[in-house]
């Protein structure tokens, strides 16, 4: 039990952190999400196409990847000697 | 402990278990066992040698494990309270129970959940997941098509003439600079970036609720294998200390003016180490009356009964990571009126006004309370036991 709940603490927190910290590069959003890189560290395809010409999906785009900064604190609540957050 | 069977924390070979001999039982809780000169004199009196650095020199073999430390509390305090036992005072008066196990009335997801919570926010994950997959089974399906927005199809190709060729409906878009023109393109993840894109659009919103709803789902599957168990810790002494296990710190609550509170630790009470060992034991300091209880309200996993040394027990396993362990419960509420009836017999009536006083969950109304264990107290000596099993249904 204790190996088990151990596990899947490092499972579930893992993969949250290391989520958040692959998603902090995105918010060099001209940069890098919707950037000229190749691969897939990058929008979805077409999506920049609505990211870069329009300004409500500008604010919006902007809006949603800084939420990444907000769960990178959320994945600290697997955390037991952090008391939560 | 409860019990016709007393306890003893010591063996033959000096570990701690429990025996059933009540003529060879110490008057003293484990803890107090340090306290020679408060448990021989007055109990209710600290002296200048039970300040907590004492028990930080003594604590070799008399602290000896999270579980006989709860089993021990009740006798030297049961003395007390049934001298002292009033009748308006239904929740002061805990006799055998130092620990009252109930499975709250509250639902068991009220403490976890807050901490459950976080799950919902990996549904992005499994949602990148789960677009994937799908985008591959239907690529390979070969025949989805999604309608594109000749724009945006410009933008991911990046050149007219292209565009033209793959998608010649697009040429209104460059003839006439018509917005509005769409496409037909197809799902194929590993085509073009086009047909990427087209394959990840139909497959994103399903992925998405699919994500959704199975991380709620597991949620609340796993929430609901936690037992709220309402853990009441008599406080012996004005500021006296009391060794709860760690792990009670964390999910804990501690009714503070009437509220549960949510506490990382519990409120008004400092906690530190023993000495011992850091992960096995907390040292809190209540500072409470005397006679008044704490109570817990701690969320456990897989609450197990089992047998052992001739008394009942529950383990009830609470979900700390680390340090982790559980927490030995009296069993459950019947059992604990069971073992009451058969002690009445043995004792004089009074002490049932103290026996299996029921605390209840703390979102009911005092007053409802008092009246409901009053009730209970003096009807469950008298009923037979599969009636009382059929009363209370057996928690965990």
């Amino acid at each position: 039990m204790a190996m088990r709940l151990m596990l899947q603490g490092f499972i579930f927190a893992g993969a949250l952190f290391a989520f958040t910290l692959a998603r902090l590069m995105y918010l060099n959003i001209s940069g890098v999400f919707c950037g000229p890189t190749d691969g897939a560290n990058h929008a979805a395809p077409g999506e920049c196409y609505y990211y870069q010409n329009f300004d409500r999906y500008k604010i919006g785009i902007r809006l949603h990847l800084y939420t990444i900064i907000r769960e990178y604190s959320h994945s600290l609540a697997f955390c037991p000697f952090c008391n939560g957050y | 402990m409860v019990t016709n069977t007393r306890l003893s924390c010591r063996s033959a070979r000096g570990s701690a278990i429990h025996t059933s001999h009540p003529t060879k039982v110490e008057t003293r809780a484990s803890h107090q066992r340090l306290h020679h000169r408060l448990a021989g004199v007055d109990r209710q009196c600290r002296s200048y040698h039970d300040r907590p650095r004492s028990l930080r020199r003594n604590n070799g073999n008399t602290v000896v494990g999270r579980r006989i430390v709860h089993l021990d509390y009740r006798r030297p305090r049961t003395c007390h309270l049934q001298r002292q036992d009033a009748a308006d005072r239904p929740t002061q008066s805990m006799d055998a129970q130092d620990l009252v196990l109930r499975k709250t009335k509250l639902p068991a997801r009220t403490s976890a959940q807050a901490d459950m919570t976080v799950f919902h926010f990996s549904s992005i994950i499994t949602l990148r997941i789960i677009m994937i997959i799908s985008a591959q089974i239907i690529s390979a399906a070969g025949d989805f098509w999604s309608v594109q927005n000749c724009a945006k199809l410009l933008d991911v190709i990046g050149d007219a003439q292209t565009l033209v060729e793959q998608y010649p409906s697009c040429s209104s878009l460059i003839d006439d600079g018509n917005l509005k023109a769409v496409a037909a393109v197809n799902a194929n993840f590993g085509g073009s970036t086009a047909e990427l894109m087209s394959a990840l659009n139909i497959s994103f919103g399903m992925a998405g609720w699919l994500a959704t709803s199975l991380h709620a789902i597991g949620v609340e599957v796993y929430v609901s294998c936690l037992r709220d168990v309402l853990l009441c810790v008599p406080v012996l002494m004005p500021n006296s200390f009391t060794l709860l296990p760690r792990n009670l710190s964390v999910f804990a609550r501690c009714p503070t003016n009437g509220n549960w509170k949510l506490g990382s630790r519990t409120l008004g009470t400092r906690a530190w180490s023993l000495g011992i060992l850091r992960s096995r034991l907390w040292l809190v300091l209540l500072r409470s009356k005397q006679g008044s209880q704490v109570r817990f309200l701690v969320s456990c996993l897989k609450v197990t009964k089992y047998e052992y040394g001739g008394g009942k027990y529950l383990f009830a396993q609470t979900i700390e990571i680390p340090g982790f362990y559980g927490v030995l419960f009296q069993h459950g509420l019947n059992e604990q009126q069971r073992i009451f009836t058969a002690r009445n017999k043995l004792r004089n009536r009074s002490t049932l006004q103290n026996a299996g006083s029921v605390h209840m969950p703390a979102r009911q109304s005092p007053e409802r309370v008092s009246k409901v264990t009053k009730k209970q107290r003096i009807s469950s000596p008298n009923l037979p036991q599969h009636k009382s099993n059929t009363k209370h249904p057996r928690p965990a």
